[in-house]
């Protein structure tokens, strides 16, 4: 009796489990074998090296001298992803934190009414609302008119505007950190999707001169001879996130069990 | 703040607690300078700056010119009186709006079983393998998506090249970024019901079948009715995966059409046009989550405003 229980709920799992294996599972091993593989010097393509004893870590240093060697072109890179995060998280915790904790505190009856206009950009796409500030920041935009009438003269704030990328960041991500009302989990929510951006940056400069993290890795995707050194970049990325990502699963899982 | 940190946690369905409220007027001394005009200030203008971007692009998307801040009249220009650039008759437009639906619908149809059946088993298979797959799932859901989409890339371009860039690839890569939801909310939800009921059920003498189909699906059944909500409005939002999967135009969605337009120049009202499509079919999938998960806990305690946070995936 007992076992045949067991049987029906392993039956159950069993789909979940194999999807799973087959296409997230297996899918990071081949990210892994392609990063630690070897390169098709005639096609200038990937080759993935699926055992682990002839594994060549020749793609790993080729990234490591491009990250931190002397001529390190995605040095300034590394450098700037982290600066843009660290400044648009601590924007979002400025000035999502008194919103958030009016609305927990103060809004009483109209609670209702702010949680609803609250959450309400989780519902919009993230294109439109990137797309609605392109509209307002072009040239001829609002944004601009707006400067105008105090006789400020038009700003470039599309085309490589460092400030118009933190912006984009903090608007795009603030309100996952609202919604969470613990500080640390909080920022996690918003540093780690956007230290994976390349999107809003592309959409709200495009210029090499504010290029991300996640920007040389999307750029390095379908680019002949590359291929291997993205696959190394994001297992890295994975590497450095997988502390923060732990911990995060752990900290909300305590936060429900309370 | 520590009070509201201690009791309340995570969700806004907390935020909606009366605790911190009663508290508040219990011990009005704790707050010497009554109502905090100054914050309450701050969040309209909060709220002001995180919606009034969007009214104003949706507003545009009705103008009768190509301007996107000088009225020139009310039309459906961009929609489809335009024969050329408006979404119905420009067919990479067509064909976004199209493929974005399809993606949704294939998505929720295969993530949602998937997922649930996932939560069913694994909550009460006992080892270290559903142990490892549980943790492998919550893994799924925290893993920034970049690093998610270039995995699927790369095995869709190598390993599994015989599935190649385009719709199948993009449905494989959704489900599996997006079975996370059901496989959660349906374990949370098991885990507030218990097993008293199963268990009434199998000394009344079901059988397994039985207990599944007549008690644990109907009160599963919001959870389960939240989870593909959630889905199918995650696959029109979702941007990353496709865009990473999809090879041509007729399997390019809304949100790739929009960027890839957009940047580098202006695409020009029929793009506000689009995201406002985007924008019309997710509240249209909130207001049918809304009422269908009112309508299926009623007689349960819990209110509007907690059907609102769950199926918008903080509950």
């Amino acid at each position: 009796m007992r076992k045949r229980k067991n049987v029906f709920w392993v039956a159950l799992a069993a789909p979940g489990i194999i999807w799973l294996a087959i296409l997230f599972v297996v899918p990071f091993y081949a990210v892994l074998s392609i990063a630690m593989g070897k390169l098709n010097q005639l096609y200038e393509a990937p080759v993935a090296v699926w055992n682990p004893v002839s594994w060549s870590s020749s793609n790993v240093i080729n990234v490591w001298r491009d990250l931190f060697g002397s001529v390190s072109f995605a040095g300034p890179i590394l450098v700037r992803t982290i600066v843009y995060v660290a400044l648009a998280s601590l924007l979002c915790l400025v000035i999502g934190y008194p919103a958030a904790y009016f609305v927990a505190r103060f809004a009483g009856r109209r609670k209702g009414l702010f949680l609803v206009l609250l959450i309400a950009p989780f519902w919009i796409s993230y294109m439109m609302r990137m797309l609605a500030w392109i509209d307002l920041l072009s040239t001829g935009g609002y944004v601009n008119k707006a400067l105008g009438w105090v006789g400020i003269s038009p700003v470039n704030w599309l085309g490589g505007n460092s400030a118009t990328v933190v912006f984009g960041l903090v608007y795009g991500y603030i309100p996952y950190l609202i919604l969470v009302q613990v500080i640390l989990t909080g920022l996690l929510i918003t540093v780690l999707p956007m230290l994976g951006d390349y999107y809003t940056n592309q959409m709200l400069s495009g210029a090499a001169s504010t290029s991300m993290i996640g920007n040389l890795i999307q750029g390095q995707l379908g680019t002949p001879g590359l291929e291997a050194q993205g696959a190394v970049l994001s297992m890295l990325l994975l590497l450095v996130l997988l502390i923060p990502m732990i911990y995060y699963v752990i900290a909300t899982n305590r936060e429900a069990a309370r | 703040m520590t009070a509201t940190n201690a009791s309340a946690p995570e969700t806004p369905a907390a935020v909606a607690a009366p605790a911190t409220d009663t508290r508040t007027r219990r011990r009005p001394w704790r707050n010497p300078w009554g109502h905090p005009w100054f914050l309450e200030g701050f969040t309209w203008l909060y709220l002001a700056w995180s919606l009034v971007p969007i009214v104003i692009a949706v507003l545009f998307s009705f103008n009768n010119g190509r301007s996107q801040s000088a009225w020139q009249g009310f039309s459906w220009r961009w929609y489809f009186s335009d024969p050329v650039n408006s979404v119905w008759h420009n067919p990479q437009l067509h064909a976004a709006v199209i493929q974005t639906v399809r993606l949704s619908v294939l998505t929720t149809v295969i993530a949602v079983p998937l997922g649930v059946a996932f939560a069913l088993g694994i909550n009460r298979w006992r080892g270290p393998v559903p142990a490892t797959f549980n943790f492998v799932m919550i893994l799924s859901y925290v893993i920034p998506e970049l690093i998610f989409g270039v995995s699927m890339f790369f095995v869709f371009t190598t390993l599994f090249s015989t599935v190649h860039l385009g719709t199948t690839a993009e449905v494989l890569g959704l489900v599996t970024w997006n079975v996370s939801w059901p496989a959660i909310v349906v374990q949370a939800r098991l885990v507030t019901l218990g097993p008293q009921y199963e268990e009434a059920a199998a000394d009344l003498g079901a059988n397994q079948f039985q207990v599944l189909r007549r008690v644990l699906l109907p009160l599963l059944a919001p959870a389960i009715f939240a989870s593909a909500v959630l889905v199918f409005s995650g696959v029109i939002d979702d941007f990353v995966i496709v865009d990473l999967l999809s090879s041509s135009a007729g399997n390019t969605p809304m949100s790739v059409i929009i960027y890839s337009t957009q940047h580098g120049g202006n695409g020009g009202p029929a793009l506000n046009a689009l995201g406002s499509i985007m924008l019309a079919m997710s509240l249209i999938i909130v207001v049918i989550g809304y009422i269908g998960y009112r309508l299926l806990t009623r007689g349960e305690r819990g209110s509007g405003l907690t059907a609102l946070t769950t199926i918008a995936g903080e509950g």
